[in-house]
């Protein structure tokens, strides 16, 4: 049997990451491994305190030879825009998370507000990347 | 406190993902909800048995005003060259798990081979989407 244990983002910058996602998301670091035998490959990922089956990887976008210049610029302008992909998290009590967030620096683009799957807001990561949090309506 | 409760794919074709994810991967539906009153946006999500807490959503590219054209036709292109992003599976025994998946048409580029960090073999989605399916060694302490 399978399970998904990751949920990918791209970053412009792992150390500006790793700060947001640690000190105003609260998230905890899961692995932050640089393989030598890989170019220095810099395996991050981090998640909720009570999460760990399943992380958030905060991934460098590689230059050449991995990723040609015009992949790479693709990826950050997608990013930037935030439609390079969407994570929802959830939570019981969407108010007070957001408040809690808000505290932290979190900068939201949506309040929270009242639609047909429940109480969701939404912020961007420093890089763009988008996500949602939402406390989630019984269907 | 909160949880990490999807992963998101980009898919070309709904049906033709959700075929693939149930009927290829042997994951179980966990949504799929149209929405009229967002334009009937489709919400669907999969994930392994097992694992209801988190899913992979497959979700179609919207057009405009979500997502302008020029946006659009970056996202089709990256993710024919498999590289929006990319999915880490874990599982205990991977290689029973490869002739399981090879056996219903995934198709992988490789069997699974030893890499630092476990034993590991990657397949495409319909889309592009890369995934990697891994048997993580035990990292030891300190590294």
């Amino acid at each position: 049997m399978m399970k998904i244990a990751t949920a990918q983002v791209w970053v412009n910058d792992q150390d500006e990451a790793l700060a947001f996602y640690t000190e105003k998301l609260g998230m905890e670091v899961r692995a932050d491994v640089t393989m030598a035998e890989m170019g220095d490959f810099r395996w991050l990922t981090v998640s909720p305190a009570g999460q760990e089956d399943i992380a958030i990887v905060l991934m460098a976008i590689p230059g050449a030879p991995v990723f040609d210049e015009d992949t790479a610029n693709a990826i950050r302008e997608l990013t930037a825009k935030g439609a390079a992909g969407s994570v929802f998290l959830v939570t019981d009590d969407v108010y007070g998370e957001y408040e809690t967030l808000k505290s932290r620096g979190v900068e939201f683009v949506d309040p929270p507000e009242e639609r047909p799957y429940g109480i969701d807001c939404g912020f961007r990561d420093p890089s763009g990347n988008h996500f949602r949090l939402t406390q989630i309506t019984e269907l | 406190m909160y949880s990490i409760a999807t992963t998101q794919v980009w898919v070309n074709d709904q049906d033709e993902a959700l075929e693939f994810y149930t009927e290829k991967l042997g994951m179980r539906v966990r949504a799929d909800i149209t929405l009229p009153e967002l334009g009937d946006f489709r919400w669907l999500t999969v994930s392994p048995a097992g694992q209801p807490e988190v899913t992979i959503v497959l979700m179609a590219i919207p057009g405009e005003p979500v997502i302008d054209d020029e946006a659009g036709k970056q996202l089709r292109a990256l993710m024919a060259k498999g590289v929006v992003s990319a999915i880490f599976l874990t599982a205990t025994d991977v290689h029973a798990t490869y002739e399981d998946l090879k056996s219903r048409g995934v198709p992988f580029d490789a069997p699974p081979t030893e890499q630092p960090w476990g034993i590991d073999c990657a397949f495409r989605d319909p889309s592009g989407n890369n995934f990697r399916l891994a048997q993580l060694a035990e990292v030891p302490a300190g590294v």
